[in-house]
């Protein structure tokens, strides 16, 4: 039985308001776009199921959770973007990480969730093979050296009820999206 | 001594008396001539009567006349004599060649007689017409004796012939006896076999009726498999529409608890996002959230299990279509069986019968070998008898042959 707070520990949001500050040293000014809101809620994780492994991230940028409609691919897109969905009368864009870092595509199906994410001005939907929700992590720690992949955008690793999980710097994960979507 | 001897002496004795009384008369010397008379008719030599001496001149006449006569009577007397001692060398010469021919067998020559005597000419001719008569009947004797030991001979050959033909049926009738004794033994075994023949027949019958009986329970139990079967389907098709009726309802429910755990999550969202205020908001979405885990987990296994029912039905159905067909197969393979079983039984009423008429046609065939063995006895008697009496024929034709060789013998002495 998998259980879950609404809110995240003190460690890890200290972990990730160190990241947030960080990335927008890094020059991705307005990537982490909303301010640090007291109480926490900000610190909270949001995890789903990539890669064949958990990864989480931050649960502020997820606004809403739905099942994946009918994709409309965009000619000469790159393979991370999968193609548009229409939500809310928006259309959306589709974010495949599993493609992104190269690895194998997130097989979809009427029942796919995905999960609505709001990065500074990007809006996007991001598949994933499953969606846990809300995690409750606990010894957060930074991540190893950068081995390429999908390491290259977590910002730490910490442990839940059912296992270990990594957290992924989401804003720089898109923003990289975003540049290697645009031509130069 | 003879009676005309007597007579003749008493008449010489009269005729001496009388002459001595001559001289004395006429009637004296009447006697004496009439003695004179009595000694030649007696045969007696003459006594010196002189007719001369006498006085009566018809007396002397008379006397003369007398002594004439004597002396003519003596002369004829003498001529039969001479006569019949010439006829009776005849005779004896022919009595002589008789015994000649008899004693010696000499039939070639005829009979001589030295006798020139017109009387024995019949004599010499009947002898002559025995010694040809002899002669044919020689000549016949002696065609007949070869003829006969020519017969003899081949009545021998024909009784040695018929002795051993005799022996040799006398075998094979021994041979055929113990044959028919043998065929007797194999008769009663034969019938011995038929009668075991029978009763495994009969042993074979009730045993097929009984099989018979099973093979008939057996198509019922088919029967009623196949009639289960067909409710096992039924059941199972009912089954079958209940679990896609089932699937159907848990599909919808899986749906609505997918639904609510997306709004959980939502709901989870947007309480984290309310910070505190929305802590009890979360705690509520979380609970959503695991009671929409919880029917889908529930769901999950629900599926699982309709999947295993499925399965399971799948199975069982192809189980009970099997089960028909094997229940067809089952009633196809009674029913041929049953034909088969039907069939033994036909087969085995008719051997039990074919064995009936075996034992009884054997029994009858005993019988009857038992009379032909009695039969055969008796021929076997009969033929020692005839056995027997071949080699005494053998024996008697052997004995006629050399009689025949004996009589040939004999007449070979008589030469024609």
């Amino acid at each position: 039985m998998r259980t879950w707070a609404p809110c995240p520990l003190d460690a890890a949001r200290a972990i990730l308001r160190g990241m947030e500050s960080s990335e927008g040293v890094a020059g991705a000014p307005g990537v982490v776009s909303e301010p640090v809101r007291d109480g926490g809620a900000d610190t909270c994780l949001f995890g789903l199921r990539i890669l064949g492994g958990r990864y989480a991230f931050a649960a502020s940028l997820v606004t809403e959770v739905v099942r994946l409609g009918p994709i409309t691919r965009l000619p000469a897109a790159p393979s991370f973007l999968r193609g548009v969905f229409t939500h809310r009368g928006e259309v959306v864009p589709v974010l495949d990480i599993a493609s992104l870092v190269g690895k194998a595509p997130v097989v979809t199906g009427p029942s796919t969730r995905t999960a609505i994410v709001r990065s500074g001005p990007w809006h996007l939907a991001i598949v994933a093979d499953a969606v846990d929700g809300l995690v409750d992590i606990v010894n957060l720690e930074p991540p190893l050296a950068d081995g390429g992949g999908i390491s290259a955008f977590l910002a730490a690793v910490g442990r839940d009820s059912l296992g270990s999980i990594a957290v992924i710097d989401l804003p720089r994960l898109i923003e990289a999206a975003r540049k290697r979507s645009v031509p130069a | 001594m003879p009676i005309q001897t007597t007579k003749k002496r008493a008449r010489a004795a009269g005729a001496e008396r009388r002459v001595k009384k001559v001289g004395s008369d006429s009637h004296g010397e009447a006697e004496l001539i009439a003695s004179a008379l009595d000694a030649f008719a007696a045969g007696q030599p003459s006594t010196g009567f002189d007719p001369g001496a006498l006085r009566d001149p018809l007396l002397r006449r008379i006397a003369e006349a007398a002594q004439e006569a004597i002396r003519r009577g003596q002369g004829r007397v003498e001529e039969s004599a001479e006569r019949l001692r010439v006829l009776s060398r005849g005779v004896d010469e022919a009595i002589e060649g008789m015994v000649r021919l008899v004693v010696q067998g000499e039939l070639s020559g005829g009979l001589r007689l030295s006798a020139g005597d017109a009387a024995l000419a019949p004599l010499a001719e009947g002898v002559g017409q025995v010694m040809e008569t002899l002669k044919s009947f020689v000549s016949e004797i002696r065609d007949a004796s070869l003829q006969l030991s020519s017969s003899a001979a081949e009545v021998l050959a024909a009784a040695t012939q018929n002795e051993s033909s005799t022996s040799q049926q006398a075998s094979a009738i021994h041979e055929t006896t113990a044959t028919m004794e043998e065929l007797k033994g194999a008769s009663h075994q034969i019938a011995e076999n038929a009668r075991m023949v029978a009763s495994i027949a009969e042993q074979t019958l009730s045993a097929t009726r009984v099989g018979e009986t099973a093979i008939k329970s057996f198509m019922s139990s088919m029967e009623a498999m196949r009639r289960n079967a067909l409710e096992v389907d039924d059941a199972i098709s009912k089954l079958s529409r209940g679990v896609e009726r089932i699937g159907t309802v848990v599909e919808v429910i899986d749906e609505v608890a997918d639904r609510s755990d997306l709004l959980a999550i939502n709901a989870a969202l947007e309480g984290a996002k309310a910070g505190d205020a929305g802590r009890g908001f979360s705690i509520v979405a979380s609970e959503m959230r695991r009671l929409a885990e919880n029917v889908t987990e529930s769901t999950k296994e629900i599926k699982n299990l309709i999947t295993e029912i499925r399965e399971a039905t799948h199975t069982a159905k192809g189980a009970s279509d099997s089960n028909k067909r094997m229940a067809a197969e089952g009633e196809k393979l009674g029913q041929a069986a049953m034909g088969s079983v039907n069939g033994i039984l036909a087969g085995a009423q008719e051997t039990t019968d074919a064995a009936r008429v075996i034992n009884l046609a054997t029994q009858q065939q005993r019988t009857a070998t038992e009379q032909v063995v009695q039969s055969m006895s008796e021929i076997e008697g009969g033929t020692r008898q005839a056995q027997t009496g071949s080699r005494q024929a053998t024996g008697a034709a052997a004995e006629l042959t050399k009689l025949a060789e004996r009589l040939a013998d004999l007449v070979k002495r008589f030469q024609a």
